[in-house]
């Protein structure tokens, strides 16, 4: 068991019996920054149902420990995306904060029927990423209402399955792709290259680079509407 | 309202990664919300991107990043209330992207002359922003006139969003997309009834053919 060394911020918490926590609880949360916040590079074990219902004490109870739990799960890995995508270090960490308190600030627009957490996550991170840079010039933080529309119309289901199976079949089916199709899906989400530039590196021609993401394509979404 | 002119799934894919500009990305938004089935894609496409970013090696934070972020918990509402979008432009209902675009400066602008018969209301790029060669605009195309033959340096996207217009390759009604790419040459003609008004997007200037034209564009800036 690792020490605990709760962080000041959470000083106020109630600490105690930390382990008849509830998943999904406000102490729950703390425990969970407790055991991972000392190791933040360690991966945490989260779950997307649990980061699910956390963003969701967010929105109905203003939970701040819900917030430092899904703080020390995401922000490394924002930060991480940013990072991937050329942001440099200042930049990338400041970044990556704003996207979190945009999840505080928008957490009651989350609706766990149409998506899962890391995808909500995604999404904003992926849309304040692009007013950063638009904004580059005037420098400053991007205002935190330009946020993906989850308030669409669009019906929760559709063809797809429900939100947690879909994001496992996703996930299975991203395991089992070919190494070259696998690569290429990353290179699309978390390289900013044309695909022309994918092609130079690869050494595959670009129609190449196409049709096997096209194929890569085609299997992911298959298992996410659960043919196969 | 019946779409029959879709982005290809790769240019839905990039919205959903996050990888087009800014004026593009929006004409896409624009189809997205009027259409379903290209929704449904996005969505697969944000959900690959979610997955991505859960499975990244996580990169640490400052030690105090968490005590920093915890501290702004409370601060009063990022932005302060702007004035609610205008939703209506000659009776069309805009599509959000454009409402967000307009309510962040205040309101949408007027319609300008470009050339007779079009007229053309600039978003992109926002005062002050940082000039990277792509444009997004609104315009309107009165009936029967022809935007002049031009070909491209770069893409061109377009989101009908009322009214209509045809080229070599059909007709476009409200919510179809038309995506163009460096090597077409065409020649989009408004349909006759009403103004034909599109958001357009162009990641690189119009080239025109006519010498009358490539005059008209540098007196214009179009
Ligand atoms: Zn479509």
């Amino acid at each position: 068991m690792d020490v605990l060394l709760p962080h000041p911020a959470l000083a106020s918490l109630d600490m105690a019996r930390p382990h008849t926590a509830a998943p999904g609880t406000a102490r729950w949360a703390a425990r969970l920054y407790c055991m991972t916040g000392p190791r933040m590079s360690t991966p945490s074990a989260l779950t997307g149902e649990a980061a699910g219902a956390l963003i969701q004490r967010i929105a109905t109870a203003r939970d701040r420990a819900a917030f430092a739990a899904l703080f020390i799960h995401f922000a490394p890995r924002v930060k991480a995306y940013l990072r991937r995508l050329g942001a440099v270090d200042p930049q990338a960490e400041d970044l990556a904060q704003e996207v979190l308190l945009a999840v505080w600030h928008k957490a009651d627009r989350f609706d766990p029927q149409r998506a899962a957490a890391s995808t909500w996550v995604f999404t904003i991170a992926r849309n304040m990423r692009i007013d950063a840079l638009r904004r580059e010039p005037r420098g400053g933080i991007v205002p935190a209402d330009d946020l993906p529309d989850m308030e669409d119309d669009t019906p929760a289901a559709d063809a797809m399955l429900i939100v947690g199976e879909r994001d496992r079949a996703l996930r299975d089916a991203m395991a089992a792709l070919p190494a070259e199709q696998a690569r290429l899906v990353r290179l699309a989400f978390l390289e900013d290259k044309p695909h022309s530039e994918i092609e130079r590196q690869l050494g595959i021609p670009l129609g190449t680079v196409k049709s096997r993401l096209r194929l890569a394509m085609q299997r992911l979404r298959a298992a996410m509407e659960g043919r196969r | 309202m019946s779409i029959t002119h879709h982005p290809t799934e790769a240019t839905v894919l990039d919205h959903a990664a996050g990888r087009m500009h800014a004026a593009t990305g929006a004409v896409v938004a624009a189809h997205l919300q009027a259409c379903p089935q290209c929704r449904a894609l996005a969505r697969m496409g944000e959900a690959i991107g979610g997955s991505l970013l859960e499975a990244l090696t996580p990169e640490a934070m400052a030690p105090d990043a968490l005590a920093v972020a915890m501290a702004l918990l409370d601060r009063p509402a990022p932005v302060p209330p702007a004035p609610p979008p205008p939703a209506l432009l000659d009776g069309v209902e805009l599509p959000r992207v454009v409402q967000r675009l307009a309510q962040r400066r205040g309101g949408l602008g007027r319609w300008r002359w470009l050339a007779p018969g079009i007229q053309r209301i600039s978003l992109l790029p926002e005062p002050g922003a940082r000039r990277d060669g792509t444009v997004l605009y609104l315009l309107k195309i009165a009936p029967g006139t022809a935007i002049p033959e031009h070909g491209h340096h770069g893409h061109e996207m377009v989101c009908v969003l009322a009214g209509s217009f045809t080229d070599a390759l059909g007709q476009f009604r409200p919510g179809d997309l038309a995506e163009t790419g460096p090597e077409v040459e065409h020649t989009p003609v408004a349909d006759a009834g009403t103004s034909c008004i599109c958001l357009s997007a162009t990641d690189a200037p119009l080239r025109f053919r006519s010498r009358a034209a490539r005059l008209m564009q540098s007196v214009m800036g179009y």
